[in-house]
Formats: structure tokens, C-alpha cells, sequence
């Protein structure tokens, strides 16, 4: 009998084993067979699942001056953030930069907003230093338990020509990033002083900054001197990148929906405000981009500094954009607000080009017929002028720093090969 | 003893049902605790889970004329299909359709390969009626094995003025979908026919068509004259849109990239099987669409019918299409093949603008001289001008039936309310 019950104890934990498997296989052969919509999931052991239940998120760090933010910025972040599981940005200070790289055009507390504004940014550290010294490498991994140090495919060197890096490296806790293809800080800077150039010259061109430069096009521009742009690579604008920056997610059946559009061009903090106050009075915030055309015929032939791709995709990126119209029209129509199911048409305070008087050429008269119409008051007296207006103003001291960094990146294009996972 | 192995037989038994349990929750504990990016998915019984497993899947039908196919057409394939696992689509014959309204613009076999090149449809039933007898709709239902039958919110009328779908709502096998806003056949013939009258009345107009129709500018266009387009709702592209049509997918590390370039105005079947055959030459084919400024330069001022969001859906909506760059610029540069890791150029045989003998307008000079360019034979000698050709010589004829088909869509849009789920 002491023997039968031995057998018997066997015979258990040989059931208890086969039944393990055979829940685990009526589960697999449940997801093999399920609708093709759900994708099919890889089953690692319980071991694994067990460990994996108590990981730690991975955390990874990124840093930047982000000054004059565009979409190259925000992809590099959404490329970021897909090496880890959480992404914290650390923001220069305005004093390393200037003692870096020379005055930036956009002070902390706005360049600060502009980067909480991201979809993929999950934290931020302030007054982050330029180079990366051992004491803050330190700090990152123990206090902030940062696992990784990202950075772009560009080499980032500190003025003595050391690698800003080489810290990271060398402890084995860095991951590079693709740059994103034709768009950098220098290139926009550099159509705003071809704009100075262009007013100082009274030449006879009509055709705007962006069309010379991001139009896709591929006209060749003379290349009149330098300090004007780098004129190397072009933003071409895919489906993909536009499926990237989106968030995939439509307005539920009931959704309160607010509508707010105008150009956004040189993605800025007062932007990124009036859009954060938009989407608070609704449940799904969707946003107008205007076309160039339009721009240009309202604020005048050297506008829009960006097209209007680049323009979406830096509103896409802002974390209180659920959708946007590429490609806006000027007028809000009844057909538009019954397609898109609108509940309310807000405009900002401070805003350019306010001048429309006359009903025939209100733009929101349907909405206030309709009594959806509201405005806002913008908490930041920031418009796109008062960016140009800072690069005139610096003009000079950014021809030179235009110029200096125009020979590093055209070194980079020139050595420039394919890195996958853009 | 007897009494003691009952009591084992009973003990094995829970411990067998108890360890299925157990491993189905372990498997949960694993769905519950993995990475973030695994989406959720709800752990049905086990008898739903076997009977799920031989389910069969949901095949819904739609039919249409799909005459002068554009992204409208393919929104609502999308959408039908996306009510069910398949869709079987029902291309109307030609003698139906002249029948019923009138001749079409493209030969059924034509429409047939369009239907067949969207990425949402599963089968097609060619020479399919006008109308769902009841003869037919048992053949749907029997053979076809056909679930529901699908058909936009817009009413579909027999000429005696009944519905042409009441057989199928009486059965309970109906349901709806949400009309594509903002595009129709008759808006886009009315853009053609708009041509003809152009040329006859030698008027100064200088703005092309499709700035007229669905630039997004939100100009009115004066109402000189009927049949002439609908002018009732325009095209406003969205970020949503373009994820909606797009698959998502980018190309692997050593994926073969193919780059294939053009206007792609008014898609029709010879772009579709050039796009075919170039898929084959790679693993992924990227599509560049020019700007309608491009167009409009190389192709005179009428040109391009469709604007670019217009013509970038129609080319995302093809199967053998991967990704889309939107406003391609006219050369293809060193960079640009370099950006997107371009292994080939290829262009067909049959195409406009053929023109570029010189040099240094050669759009292909470099992928030639890298040695990745190649001419591809085009299977169809279908231009954009042999679609426009149809439409004139028959303007008469189809300026009839545009007037006729306005006043209905007017109807339409003067009742149109919001419809979740577009």
C-alpha cells in the first residue's frame, strides 16, 4: 500500500505537470486560432513571465538644447523612447549653451515647455549640462536609474574636440539613434537670416523660404554665400512618419470635440498653450493646419518659415493633439463641422493676422452663427514674429554659428550611410 | 483498497482540471505582466475558446460600379471590410451599368483590376447586377457564403424608384457604412468636364482644377452653369486618414527597396500594374508622389484633376504599395537614395512627360550613374490623358448625367449628419 500511495504521488505530479502544459496549449492554440486581427504572441515560459512581472521599466536618457524645436527634434525623441520603456529629457541650461554654442534664440522656461509638450517625453531634468561629466553620469544612473544614454548618429563634439559622449561609451551605457533626414536647427535658422538677406538686398524673389528649401521640389538654389542654410538634405514627407507621430486613436461616439486651427508655423511654446487650453474644454482636439499658400497670401510672401508637412508633424508630436487636417481650409464651413462632428471652434487671443472685420471674410462666421464659437485667452504673448524677431535681432552672432555648424553637417552628409529604424 | 483508488481517481481528476487552471492563469499572469506594447487581449471561457476556434470567418459582400476608382472607393472597401474577416466585392458590368446610368468611363476588365489591386479585398465577383435580386442574394448567401451586404448611407435608387438594397434589409442581412466625404465620381468628372468647357470658352482662368475642387482653400468657386461638379463638400486630408490606409510596416534591414516616382492622376489600371510589376523587382516598394505645383509645371495648367493628398491616397489604398513619400521631389537625388536606403530606380515605358533628353533635366541622372536605374515595360498603354480622352469624347453624355446625379448628392449633403465609424 506504501508503495501504491508512492505511485500514486507520481502519478499526481505527473498530472499536475501534463495539465500545466495542456492549459498553456489550449491557450497558444487560442491565439493561433483567434481572428487575424490580434497578432500573434510569442509564449515564454513562466519562469519568464515571472521575472518579466517584476522588471524594472527600462529608463533612457536624452539630452538637447532643443532650441528652436522642430519634428527632427521630435523624432529623435519618439526614436528615444522606443529604446526603452521611459524617457527622460534633460533641457541645457541657457549658460551652456550660450558658452557651448552661442546665444540660443529660445530662453529655458519656453524651450522647457516645448519639450513636456512631447507625446513620447515622460520626464525632464532642468538645467542639464552640456557635457555629460563623470559626476552627472553618476547621478543619472543612481538617482535617476537611467539605464541607457542616447544620442544621434552626429558626432557631438565639446570645444576642446573631445567626444561630449565618450563617458557613456566607455561604461557601456550608450545607444545612438538615426538623425532625422532634412531638418536641423541651422537650416532654419539659416531661412530666417536669407530673409534678412533677401529684405537688406530687395531682390526680386517671390518665392518663399520653405519652397527654396523643404518644398521638395528639388530646385537648386544658387548658392549665394553661407551662413544661409545647408541646403544638403530635404524633408520629404512619408505616410510612414505620419503613422509614426499619430496616435491611432479616432474620437469615441461621444466625444466632445474641439477644433482650433491656424498655420503653427515655427512650432512654439505659445503654441503648444493655446493648444493645451483647447483640449481641455473637450474630450478630442483637432487641429486645422493652414496650407502655404494660404499663409502666404495673409502674412505675406516670406511666410511660411516651414511647409506644411513640417508644420503638421510638429503639431503631431504635441502630446494634446489627437488629430490633425493637413492642409486646413481658411473658412470653418457647416460641412466641415458636421464631418468631423465639432462641438466647438476656438481661436487664441494673441495671434497674427486678426484683422478680418468684415463677415464676408470672417473666417469662424458659421460657428458663431451656430453659437460653437469661443475665444481663448492665449496664456504666452508669443507669435511666430517674436521668433523671427529674435533672430534679427542676433543676426549676426547667428550667420557665424550658422556658418561654423554648416561645415560640421555637411561633413556628416557627406559621410552619411543608411541606418535602419529611423 | 477499492475505496482508497476512488478516492485517488477523484483526487487525479481535480488535479488535472485544477492544473489546466493553473496554467491558463499562469499564461494570464504573463499577458497581465508583459511589456506594455503587447496589447491586452480579453481571455475568453474555454468553451468560447473552442468555439471561437471553428468559427468561420465573417464574409461580407459590397458592389459597386467603381467606375473612375478613386480613394473614395477605397475608403468604403476599407470600411466594409473592416465589418467582417473578408470582403467579396461585386464589380457591376458594363451593360448594367449603361443600363442604369449611363455608359461608363472604364471597361469592366479595367475596373476589375483596380477592385482587385485595393489591400482590402479578399475576392471579387465580376459582371455582378445592378440591382440584389432575390435570385442573387441567395447565391450570396449559399454559395458565396456571404454574411452581410454592405452599402454606404447615401441612398441607391433603381430607376422605378426603389431601393436597391430592400431585399437584404428585409432578410436582416444589411448593414451601412459612412460615405467618404469630400470626393465622388461626379466631382471629379465635373473637374474634366469643367476642362472642356474651359478650352471651348477660352476663359483667363489660371487656377488648375483641382485648386477649384479640393485644394482646401475654401474659395467659392462661382456657380456658373450645372454639371460641372458637385462643389458641395471637399477633400480634407487628416493625419487619421493616412494611418487608416496605411499598412504600418517599414522595411526590414536587408529589405530590397524599390523607388518608383510620378503623378499618379486620376489612378487607374495602368498604374496599378506598373506598380505590380515593380513591387516584384524588391521586397518593398516606395511610392513618390509629385506636388500638384510639379505637375502643373511639366504638365500644363489643368493638370493635376486630383490634388496631392488626393493622389497619395489613392496610391496608399494599392496592395502592392508600401509607403508613399508625399510631394516628391522631381530628381532623384544622391541623398534622397541614400535616406531611404533606395537598392533601384524604376520608371515605365508608357508615361507623360517623356521629354527630359538633356542632361542636366534628366530627373534619373544619378540613380544612372549609379547604376540602380531601370526602364520597366508597361503591361497597359493607359494614360492620365487616355482617361480624360474618354471623358471628352462622351462630355455630352456624361454632363447629362452629372446634372442628374447632383441633385441627388445636393439632397444628400443638405440632410447629411454625422455618422461615427468613418
Amino acid at each position: 500500500m506504501d508503495a501504491g500511495n508512492g505511485c500514486s504521488a507520481r502519478a499526481l505530479a505527473a498530472c499536475v505537470v501534463g495539465g500545466i502544459v495542456l492549459g498553456a496549449s489550449v491557450l497558444a492554440l487560442h491565439l493561433a486560432g483567434g481572428p487575424a486581427a490580434i497578432p500573434p504572441l510569442p509564449l515564454p515560459p513562466p519562469i519568464g513571465a515571472l521575472l518579466r512581472r517584476r522588471r524594472r521599466p527600462v529608463r533612457v536618457y536624452m539630452d538637447g538644447c532643443f532650441d528652436m524645436m522642430h519634428y527632427g527634434h521630435c523624432n529623435a525623441l519618439r526614436q528615444a523612447r522606443a529604446l526603452g520603456d521611459e524617457l527622460v529629457v534633460g533641457v541645457i541650461s541657457d549658460d551652456e549653451i550660450k558658452a557651448n554654442k552661442g546665444p540660443p534664440v529660445t530662453p529655458l522656461h519656453e524651450r522647457m515647455v516645448m519639450v513636456r509638450a512631447v507625446k513620447w517625453v515622460d520626464d525632464i531634468i532642468p538645467d542639464a549640462p552640456y557635457a555629460i561629466t563623470e559626476e552627472f553620469m553618476n547621478k543619472l544612473f543612481n538617482e535617476y536609474n537611467i539605464d541607457y544614454i542616447i544620442h544621434g548618429d552626429d558626432p557631438c563634439l565639446l570645444p576642446d574636440g573631445t567626444d561630449a559622449y565618450a563617458l557613456a561609451k566607455k561604461a557601456g551605457r550608450y545607444k545612438q539613434i538615426k538623425r532625422t533626414e532634412g531638418v536641423s536647427t541651422t537650416d532654419i535658422v539659416g531661412r530666417m537670416l536669407l530673409c534678412v538677406r533677401e529684405r537688406s538686398s530687395d531682390a526680386h524673389n517671390h518665392s518663399s523660404l520653405q519652397r527654396q528649401f523643404s518644398s521638395g521640389h528639388g530646385q537648386k538654389v544658387d548658392d549665394t554665400g553661407s551662413g544661409t542654410g545647408t541646403r544638403v538634405s530635404h524633408f520629404l514627407p512619408t505616410s510612414r512618419r505620419i503613422v509614426q507621430f499619430s496616435n491611432s486613436k479616432g474620437p469615441g461616439p461621444d466625444s466632445r470635440i474641439v477644433y482650433i486651427d491656424g498655420a503653427f508655423d515655427l512650432f512654439h511654446a505659445g503654441h503648444v498653450e493655446i493648444l493645451r487650453l483647447a483640449r481641455e474644454l473637450g474630450d478630442f482636439l483637432l487641429v486645422g493646419i493652414h496650407t502655404d499658400q494660404t499663409i502666404s497670401a495673409t502674412r505675406g510672401r516670406h511666410r511660411p518659415i516651414m511647409n506644411l508637412h513640417e508644420r503638421s508633424l510638429s503639431v503631431l508630436a504635441c502630446r494634446y493633439v489627437d488629430e490633425v487636417i493637413i492642409g486646413a481650409p481658411w473658412d470653418v464651413s457647416k460641412d466641415m463641422i458636421t464631418t468631423f462632428n465639432i462641438s466647438l471652434v476656438v481661436h487664441g487671443t494673441i495671434a497674427e493676422n486678426m484683422d478680418f472685420t468684415e463677415d464676408d471674410l470672417h473666417p469662424y462666421a458659421v460657428p458663431m452663427a451656430m453659437g460653437i464659437y469661443r475665444r481663448l485667452e492665449s496664456p504666452l504673448d508669443i507669435t511666430t514674429s517674436t521668433i523671427i524677431r529674435r533672430i534679427v535681432a542676433n543676426h549676426e552672432a547667428y550667420q557665424k554659428r550658422n556658418e561654423k555648424k554648416e561645415a560640421s553637417e555637411k561633413k556628416y552628409y557627406e559621410g552619411k550611410s543608411f541606418v535602419n529604424g529611423e
